[in-house]
């Protein structure tokens, strides 16, 4: 079954991330490391959603959802965050493992969502950008 | 301050502990306000204790790389990371922030060597 949380753009709210996740993968066995990545990466994709998205208009909300696919060994965790701003192209970031950019404070948000997840996707869409991301509860055998 | 945070002086070394999610957040800003203090200050010398610490995310990680660049580099003091979890030490991993800064194992062991 598909959850949803509707946060206001406000980074107040990032602290519901992580007990919605919970709820989503509660009472299923899913890798203690692999869910801490996703709660990293969720909280990335949210932060990115009210900063850079909606630029912290609390008047305009962020949506996520998640879910669980498929059957034990194989779930598959996927949630996905929209805003309402203009979206980005994610392939025209600096690469922050550059050595020139090492010391810069920000601009790790996508990285580490592709880093931590076994897929992140950004699209573009009519209402905003929708950022997907997708785990494996399990490591693969 | 938030009540995720405490600060002592144990001598000349500042030791910051942390403590639950640092995600950007209302607990983040004041993480940047309390390095701000200690910018203040000619040589600090800091030890942060990240034992207690749930989760940590980019926003986070920019506090830490601001107080890097303003203790270290222009106060000429010290910023030391403390009894990191593995997956907090995953996080420094892959962004190669490992490089950036100094860590330690034990609180004490940033005492001695800052000492």
């Amino acid at each position: 079954m598909v959850k949803t949380l509707i946060l206001q753009s406000n980074t107040k709210n990032l602290r519901y991330v992580e007990p919605f996740l919970t709820e989503i993968v509660r009472g299923r066995n899913m890798d203690e490391t692999r869910y801490h990545n996703v709660v990293i990466a969720l909280t990335e994709g949210v932060n990115n959603a009210i900063v850079h998205g909606n630029k912290r208009d609390e008047a305009k909300s962020v949506t996520i959802t998640g879910e669980v696919i498929g059957e034990t060994p194989d779930e598959i965790l996927i949630v996905t965050i929209e805003d309402s701003g203009g979206g980005f192209n994610p392939d025209t970031l600096p690469d922050p493992l550059a050595p020139e950019n090492l010391l810069r404070d920000g601009g790790r948000g996508v990285f580490l969502m592709r880093s931590l997840c076994d897929v992140a996707e950004f699209e573009n869409i009519e209402t905003g950008c929708r950022t997907t991301l997708k785990t494996r509860l399990q490591e693969k055998s | 301050m938030s009540e995720q945070i405490s600060v002592e002086q144990q001598g000349s070394v500042t030791v910051i502990r942390l403590s639950g999610q640092f995600i950007g957040g209302d607990e983040t800003d004041a993480l940047r306000e309390e390095f701000k203090r200690l910018a203040l200050v000619e040589k600090p010398l800091v030890a942060v204790d990240l034992h207690e610490v749930s989760y940590l995310n980019s926003t986070a990680l920019g506090v830490l790389i601001s107080a890097h660049a303003s203790l270290s580099k222009q106060k000429h003091g010290r910023v030391g990371l403390c009894k990191i979890s593995k997956n907090i030490e995953n996080i420094f991993v892959i962004t190669k922030l490992t490089l950036v800064f100094e860590m330690f194992p034990t609180i004490e062991e940033a005492i001695t060597q800052f000492s």
